[in-house]
């Protein structure tokens, strides 16, 4: 469940470290949750130096973690101990090479095997 | 939806293309929670397909079971490199033909449009193989099940470099003995201005 104000961590490596969400895309006057597979609008909160994105830029991002239990449509739940997201451009692929910590398998079904493909594991 | 069927065929009434081919799928029986490689792409094809099109480079991973990712992603990740963004999108193209082609049925086929083979997968129908990333034609993936394939730019196979991801072996999990080593016992420092309590 992530709204607007929602700090999440960046589970990349493109540079940033932490993300706030500014938008949800898709969402009717911004009055909905984003759940994983969600694309977010988010601004840079905290980034690594030397590195191309920096600080309070506004960039997309697809949620990849939440604390909310997700619901799979086999019955199986699964729920994380934190939010978080993975930096992507306007077109869908990922900024950072490298993905971390295990993605669920439904982001594939939402047009983000990219990034099921670059995880080290997947659910 | 049988007699339905029966019916419309009899009247001359067609039902849209979509609807027909739910008819089908539903009337073809259970279909395996994970389709069989040869009713999608095989790797042979595949692999035949890309020197056809004169794709660079083109590696294959085994990721299935007992490889990485545990092998719930997929058996085999195909990359393949174009000269162009237009190439790219190409190797696309061509692997979607051939997919078709493969799984060439009267009923199945929608003029104008190559219909895919649908994947029954609990209530959901995901239809397969399905491609990403098609309009951009930097990396394009076809993902049809067991087979993964990646097209990529040259540029952006030397930025994300998915040899490494796949090609380096996943680091065991850690057995039990070796957390009880790696728990060493550490005394508290207090830098604080507070006294410790005293037990």
């Amino acid at each position: 469940m992530i709204q607007p104000q929602t700090l999440l961590n960046v589970a990349d490596n493109s540079g940033a470290q932490k993300l706030m969400c500014i938008r949800v895309i898709g969402a009717a006057g911004n009055q909905r949750y984003a759940r994983i597979g969600d694309v977010i609008v988010a601004v840079i909160k905290d980034a690594v130096p030397q590195m191309p994105l920096e600080r309070s830029e506004v960039i997309r991002a697809v949620i990849v973690r939440t604390c909310k239990e997700f619901k799979c449509e086999d019955g199986i739940t699964i729920r994380y101990d934190d939010n978080a997201a993975v930096i992507i451009d306007q077109k869908g692929n990922p900024k950072g090479t490298r993905v971390f910590g295990a993605i669920a398998e439904e982001l594939r079904e939402l047009n983000f095997t990219k990034i099921v493909s670059l995880a080290p594991e997947v659910l | 939806m049988l007699s339905a069927v029966g019916s419309g065929a009899a009247g001359g009434w067609r039902p849209p293309p979509h609807l027909f081919q739910r008819l089908l799928s539903s009337c073809s029986g259970v279909l395996p929670a994970r389709p069989q490689a040869a009713e999608l792409l095989e790797l042979a094809e595949v692999e035949k397909v890309l020197s056809d099109v004169r794709a660079g480079d083109v590696r294959v991973f085994p990721v299935g079971e007992g490889g990485l990712h545990g092998g719930a992603c997929a058996d085999y990740m195909v990359v393949a490199t174009g000269r162009s963004d237009w190439h790219v999108r190409n190797i696309a193209q061509a692997l979607l033909y051939k997919a078709c082609a493969a799984l060439s049925s009267p009923f199945l086929r929608v003029p104008g449009f190559c219909v895919i083979k649908q994947k029954q997968k609990g209530s959901d129908r995901i239809l397969m193989p399905r491609v990403e990333g098609q309009q951009a034609g930097k990396w394009v993936v076809i993902d049809s099940g067991s087979i993964i394939i990646h097209a990529l730019e040259e540029r952006a196979r030397e930025y994300y470099d998915l040899e490494s991801i796949w090609s380096k072996e996943v680091s065991p999990n850690t057995s039990a003995r070796e957390l009880e080593t790696s728990l060493v016992k550490t005394r508290h420092r207090n830098l604080s201005q507070k006294p410790m309590k005293s037990i």
